[in-house]
């Protein structure tokens, strides 16, 4: 057996559960936005976070079907950790200046 | 996409083949749980008189459960034709459940047992893996993982249309099984979009926890949890402390009479009574969601000791949203027709999986035969394992149920555990017969082992029936001119089930000497 034998299936492995983390992460933290960003536009806060929540749903399968059909991983990894990124500071930021 | 839909399915379909198999049965629950629970198998319908709430049901309430925290009185209904007193102790607010004749209100005998509601249910939704919610996650991932198989399986198939009227059941083993994963795959496809992605909308608390958390951060900067503030806001779930003062509970009648002047008579079927006897306490008040696709999650809270109205919740169109995508989940409506779609949906998924796994391995075979791997072997024995021993763990739960001794305890513990453990042994059982049958014959070994557990299934099934006869008499012509539904349902249905089993091994026996001759034909 080849060392390659080896690596090939763990790097597989390691991109495959990797980017399902990523897109995960980055779902919830669209999650987050959205809610803000819709709470903000003048519906309740209740409102709000239910139609963030429900999605969710929708942006993960979009980013995990988007990730997964890219030619390219490293591609994939740097547009979904951009993406995470943005969503996980926007609010941050938008809090700060409020 | 077509590794995403391979790898998806190979990995994660024997876990959604048992998510898909425990959520068709739990489209019956209610229905099972008459088959497990000989004592509730009586007769109800909405023109009957309800006991009444004061007279009737709060001594039953005063006499065995004065102290305790919480109350719930659940009205019976057509689907759960008995009065249900649920109750913690002083001790502990884990709620002990008693069950009553609905017009007599004798105690009915306690049935020993978890039914479909109290573990095939669950099993759907959490694998009976409560820890940190291990289960639910598991189930989530499997959920995201068929939506993505269902997406990527529409892309992957170009020529849907025509693969939706290619079924082509007498060509080569092999085709026909893809054609069936093809055409079942594609009818139901707005099902299983539906029903996955419902699935996972419902139990969003658990994989979207921190949603809340910037919508809700002036709640949170003055000490109250972002999750708590929307439940309360969204879906009208509120806490209220006790006073720890005595107070007297006010007649429930006149509350449930004005509930119903806004929600029409009989609608309300669930009452819960926190802090009885204190001066704080409240009555909430919920009502049927049968009329409606649509889950109900409007309620009435009234003041313990004056009986006053503390507040009506009604969900906001947004929330009401969310409880139509949940309706479409929990299939609480009442409507036959459809319920039965619903379960024949779910077996469809089941067929799709199933074929799935199938046409993996088969297509795998040839190449393991090439380079002398294992790996087939071992997926082939995993997915016999998944959908014969899954299929067959249920039927050792109903057969468990039917021919256990009525005692609390059994071996030490209690019966309903005994069910749930026999369950697991069968299941243990067929995988380790899955991977000595595969293990020891590499080349044929999967079809003897897929032929055998089909044949166990069609005999555990018939023996179900006869137990359910010889426990309770209740054998299958008498439930059908009695016009007991839900037993004579589940009697046919296992009988079903076992014919089907039966033809399945017939055809899988058939196949062995065909294999044989290929495979001398092959050397």
């Amino acid at each position: 057996m080849h060392l390659r034998d080896v690596i090939q299936p763990a790097t597989t492995a390691t991109h495959v559960v990797g980017l399902c983390a990523l897109a995960y992460f980055a779902s919830a933290q669209l999650v987050g936005l959205s809610g803000m960003l819709t709470w903000w536009a003048g519906m309740s806060q209740g409102d709000a976070v239910m139609l963030a929540l429900m999605l969710g749903f929708i942006y993960l399968l979009l980013l995990l079907l988007w990730g997964f059909s890219r030619e390219r991983r490293r591609n994939a990894w740097l547009l979904l950790g951009g993406l995470s990124l943005l969503a996980w500071g926007t609010p941050l930021l938008l809090q700060v200046q409020a | 996409m077509g590794e995403l839909h391979t790898w998806a399915g190979v990995l994660l379909g024997v876990l959604l083949f048992a998510v898909f198999w425990t959520g068709s049965l739990s489209v019956f629950d209610k229905e099972i749980d008459r088959w497990m629970m000989p004592s509730t198998r009586l007769h109800w319908d909405d023109s009957m008189q309800r006991p009444s709430l004061d007279r009737d049901i709060r001594p039953l309430l005063e006499q065995r459960a004065a102290n305790a925290p919480v109350w719930t009185i659940i009205l019976p209904l057509e689907r759960t034709p008995f009065l249900t007193l649920t109750y913690g102790s002083e001790e502990s607010r884990k709620s002990s459940r008693d069950l009553f004749h609905p017009i007599t209100l004798e105690p009915l005998a306690k049935p020993l047992t978890l039914g479909a509601s109290g573990f095939i249910y669950p099993f759907h939704h959490n694998l009976t893996l409560r820890y940190k919610n291990i289960g639910a996650w598991l189930v989530g991932i499997a959920g995201m993982a068929m939506l993505c198989l269902l997406v990527s399986g529409v892309v992957i198939h170009r020529k849907l249309f025509s693969e939706f009227f290619t079924l082509r059941l007498h060509r080569a083993f092999g085709r026909s099984t893809l054609d069936v994963h093809n055409v079942a795959g594609v009818a139901l496809l707005p099902f299983h979009l539906l029903i996955t992605l419902s699935g996972l909308i419902v139990a969003f608390a658990i994989y979207y926890p921190d949603a809340p958390q910037h919508t809700y951060r002036e709640q949170v900067q003055s000490g109250v949890s972002a999750e708590r503030a929307f439940l309360g806001e969204a879906l009208g779930r509120i806490r209220l402390r006790a006073a720890k003062e005595p107070g007297e509970l006010a007649p429930l009648e006149p509350m449930v009479a004005k509930a119903e002047q806004h929600w029409g008579p009989g609608s309300v079927y669930l009452l819960r009574v926190n802090n009885p006897k204190d001066a704080n306490g409240n009555v909430l008040l919920r009502r049927t969601s049968h009329s409606s696709v649509t889950k109900d999650i409007d309620n009435f809270r009234f003041a313990n000791v004056s009986g006053e109205v503390m507040g009506r919740f009604q969900a906001s169109a947004m929330v009401n949203t969310w409880n139509f995508i949940a309706g479409l989940h929990y299939i609480q409506f009442r409507h036959d027709a459809l319920r039965w779609l619903y379960f024949l949906g779910g077996l469809g998924g089941c067929v799709v999986i199933a074929t799935g796994l199938f046409f993996w391995t088969q297509a795998r075979r040839k190449k393991q035969q090439r380079h002398g791997h294992l790996g087939v072997s071992l997926l082939d024995a995993l997915s016999i394992a998944g959908v014969c021993g899954v299929i067959l763990a249920t039927l050792a739960f109903l057969l468990a149920n039917r021919c256990l001794p009525m005692q609390e305890q059994l071996f030490g513990l209690g019966r309903a555990r005994v069910e749930i453990l026999s369950f697991y042994a069968l299941w243990l059982v067929a995988s380790a017969h899955a991977v000595w049958r595969v293990m020891r014959d590499q080349r044929l070994g999967y079809l003897h082992a897929w032929r055998e557990q089909c044949t166990a299934i069609a005999l555990l099934a018939v023996l179900a029936v006869l137990a359910n006869w010889l426990t309770t008499g209740d054998h299958l012509l008498a439930t059908l001119r009695s016009g007991n539904g839900p037993v004579a349902g589940t009697d046919l249905c296992l009988l079903a089930a076992a014919a089907l089993a039966l033809l399945a091994a017939h055809k899988l026996r058939r196949r062995v000497p065909q294999e044989e001759t290929l495979e001398v034909a092959h050397v």
